[in-house]
């Protein structure tokens, strides 16, 4: 365990911006984003999380995966799309969204597929994340078992002690930076608050949200009368799966002009209604019903028998920006049994 | 609002067990703060979760699209309006359709709002329904008097926080087409980047669509995640269909929608020549 100033810290991490781009949490109109950050003071007062996710840096909403010219009497040049190089950090994500770029990893970058854009991005990338002190009331990564000062997926964790950060390192490169001056090694007074810290936030992890059913058989769960009821009110729109850290789903399209074009890479989202939608006309989810029981289950059944973790880290982005307030919460807790709740 | 919803509640409940409907559309207490949440009860004794209060903000009419059962719908002004246009345009039919109109639960209400209380309803709960006053565009008209530049900088800047979700869209009852172009490949009339041209072709397109039939309920807007607000836009169009045609839109079930109609003697001032051969 390490600390540093918190003006020692600004001071080095803007040291960093001459050979690094630094994404960091700035407030816009409609909330903060992770924008570029060229040394001045941030406003973090205020700051729970960011309104868009943090895969956008890795898996951005749209990319062309290639561009191609055909010229007549020629044959097509087809020219591949380098994604930006320029190594990057990531300042300021939370402990939630850095937990989902370990379970993106295991999609776009585990044993069976490498994608290579995501690669390249994610290899570029150094993430120093900042610890939760106060929660959103939509938050619930504790429900999930996820803590709020977790380092799980940061290069470096930040924890706030007032005058000076605790830092934490998950990473063998993280750790090389914290051994270095300006960092220095923990006091056992700041140690102590930690421990303090963590102390609190057990406290207040409750039981796990995930119910017991949905380690079930697929078959049970699949037929289950609540998937009848909790759908009607969505809108079947692109707001919880856009702004889902963990969400990866993509289309991909050609965008072309007589002799030019690009193929475009960009988020789709399983609650639009022709995510499905095959070439026949056919349509095997049809309703807003199938939608929403394939997002729920792939979240919380098939991903973690995939990929052994649960694709939800409780960020609470779709809790709060769903314009019909569709609460994921109310469904696992209706999943796990508990008195029906005519909300849903 | 107390005795508001203990009449909307009754009426409901009445409703449900006389067997008159199968569902009631309405709203229920939400999971966040300032939130209410929509609702479909099937039951009489569930009628005591209805709430209409600040949180009531959704446009119900849209749920009626889908809705196979035969329904009760709790409906504010614009929703009412809404439901007027569905009416006619032949996507809805009246008698499988229960209007429970009531005033707008919202104390603030929405800046140039005219029509609190439903123009359409089978029951009207405690409240005067109709038109209220007259919408003087004042908004518009400022907006109007801005420099071209100044204009295009407004809409560059709220289109580029759009993420393409559609939200607004699905939000709004006056876009219920089964293919939307944005969804149509072939062609392909839009880009799926969130470039600025592809969300500003998004956007006037969206606006163009529902010209002469958006009732300015403020859904899709509210639906947003990112913000971007574009009433200005809809409300332009409101008001040249207002000049145009002395239209507005989901005011009465027996007018005729303006751009639906073609008569030869319509005026053509956007030919060459003003139209005349
Ligand atoms: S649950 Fe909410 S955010 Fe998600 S698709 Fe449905 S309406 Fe949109
Ligand atoms: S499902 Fe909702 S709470 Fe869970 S990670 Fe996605 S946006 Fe966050
Ligand atoms: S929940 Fe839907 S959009 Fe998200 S990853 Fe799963 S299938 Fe894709
Ligand atoms: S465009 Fe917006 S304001 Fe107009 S009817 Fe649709 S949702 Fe309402
Ligand atoms: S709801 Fe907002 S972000 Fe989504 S498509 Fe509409 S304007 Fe864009």
């Amino acid at each position: 365990m390490y600390e540093i100033l918190k003006d020692d810290f600004f001071l080095w991490l803007k040291g960093q911006l001459g050979q690094k781009e630094i994404l960091a949490p700035r407030l816009k109109e409609e909330g903060y984003l992770f924008l570029p950050w060229d040394g001045e003071e941030l406003e973090l007062t205020g700051y729970t999380n960011t309104l868009k996710p943090v895969k956008d840096a890795f898996f951005p909403q749209w990319e062309a995966l290639i561009r191609y010219r055909m010229d007549k009497g020629k044959p097509v040049q087809v020219m591949g799309e380098n994604p930006a190089t320029k190594p990057l950090i990531l300042f300021g994500v939370r402990p939630c969204d850095a937990r989902s770029i370990l379970l993106l990893d295991r999609v776009f970058n585990g044993p069976k597929y490498k994608d290579q854009h995501y690669r390249e991005r994610r290899e570029n990338t150094f993430v120093i994340s900042l610890a939760c002190s106060e929660p959103a009331s939509t938050c619930f990564c504790q429900d999930l078992g996820i803590s709020p000062l977790a380092k799980e997926g940061s290069d470096i964790l930040l924890v706030d002690l007032g005058d000076k950060f605790l830092a934490l390192a998950d990473t063998l490169k993280g750790e090389e930076i914290l051994q270095e001056r300006p960092f220095s090694p923990a006091t056992p007074g700041s140690m102590d608050k930690f421990q303090a810290l963590q102390g609190v936030s057990r406290q207040a992890a409750a039981a796990s949200l995930v119910p017991e059913i949905l380690s079930g058989e697929l078959s049970q769960v699949f037929v289950l009368p609540l998937w009848d009821e909790i759908y009607r009110k969505c809108l079947n729109c692109g707001v919880c799966t856009y702004l889902c850290p963990t969400c990866h789903c993509f289309d991909i399209s050609d965008e072309t002009t007589d002799t030019e074009g690009r193929r475009v890479r960009s988020w789709d989202s399983c609650m639009f209604g022709n995510f499905t939608q095959h070439g026949s006309g056919h349509n095997p989810r049809p309703t807003g019903k199938e939608r929403i029981r394939q997002r729920v289950l792939h979240k919380f059944k098939y991903f973690p028998e995939n990929y052994l973790a649960v694709a939800c880290v409780g960020c609470g982005r779709c809790v709060a920006k769903c314009p019909v307030n569709f609460d994921i919460r109310e469904v696992l807790k209706r999943l796990g049994g508990c008195q029906d709740d005519m909300s849903m | 609002m107390d005795k508001c919803i203990r009449e909307i509640r009754d009426k409901a409940q009445e409703l449900l067990e006389t067997g008159q409907v199968e569902v009631v559309i309405g709203f229920t207490a939400g999971t966040l703060p300032g939130k209410s949440t929509p609702c479909f009860i099937t039951r009489g004794e569930d009628c005591k979760l209805l709430v209409w209060d600040e949180g009531c903000k959704n446009n119900l009419a849209n749920y009626l699209l889908k809705e196979k059962r035969k329904a009760a719908i709790i409906i504010k002004g614009c929703d009412s309006r809404s439901l007027v246009n569905l009416l006619t345009e032949n996507q809805l039919s009246r008698d499988r359709v229960v209007i429970l109109g009531a005033p707008c639960p919202l104390t603030e209400g929405c800046e140039g709002c005219q029509i609190k209380s439903p123009v359409i309803y089978d029951y009207l709960v405690s409240g005067k329904a109709g038109k209220t006053g007259e919408d003087d565009f004042h908004d518009v008209k400022t907006f109007a008097r801005l420099s071209p530049q100044e204009r295009k900088e407004y809409f560059y800047k709220e289109v580029s926080k759009c993420i393409r979700c559609y939200a607004c869209r699905n939000a709004c009852p006056a876009c219920y087409c089964r293919e939307c172009f944005v969804e149509n490949n072939l062609p392909q009339w839009v880009g799926k980047s969130t470039q600025l041209a592809d969300n500003l072709i998004f956007h006037l397109t969206r606006a163009l669509h529902v010209a002469g039939r958006c009732v300015d309920c403020g859904a899709c807007q509210r639906a947003c995640p990112m913000g971007v607000d574009l009433r200005i836009l809809n409300r332009k169009m409101l008001l040249e269909v207002k000049e145009l045609y002395q239209f507005e839109a989901g005011l009465k079930e027996e007018q005729e929608l303006p751009l639906n109609t073609y008569d030869p003697g319509d005026p053509e001032p956007f030919l060459a020549g003003g139209g005349e051969a």
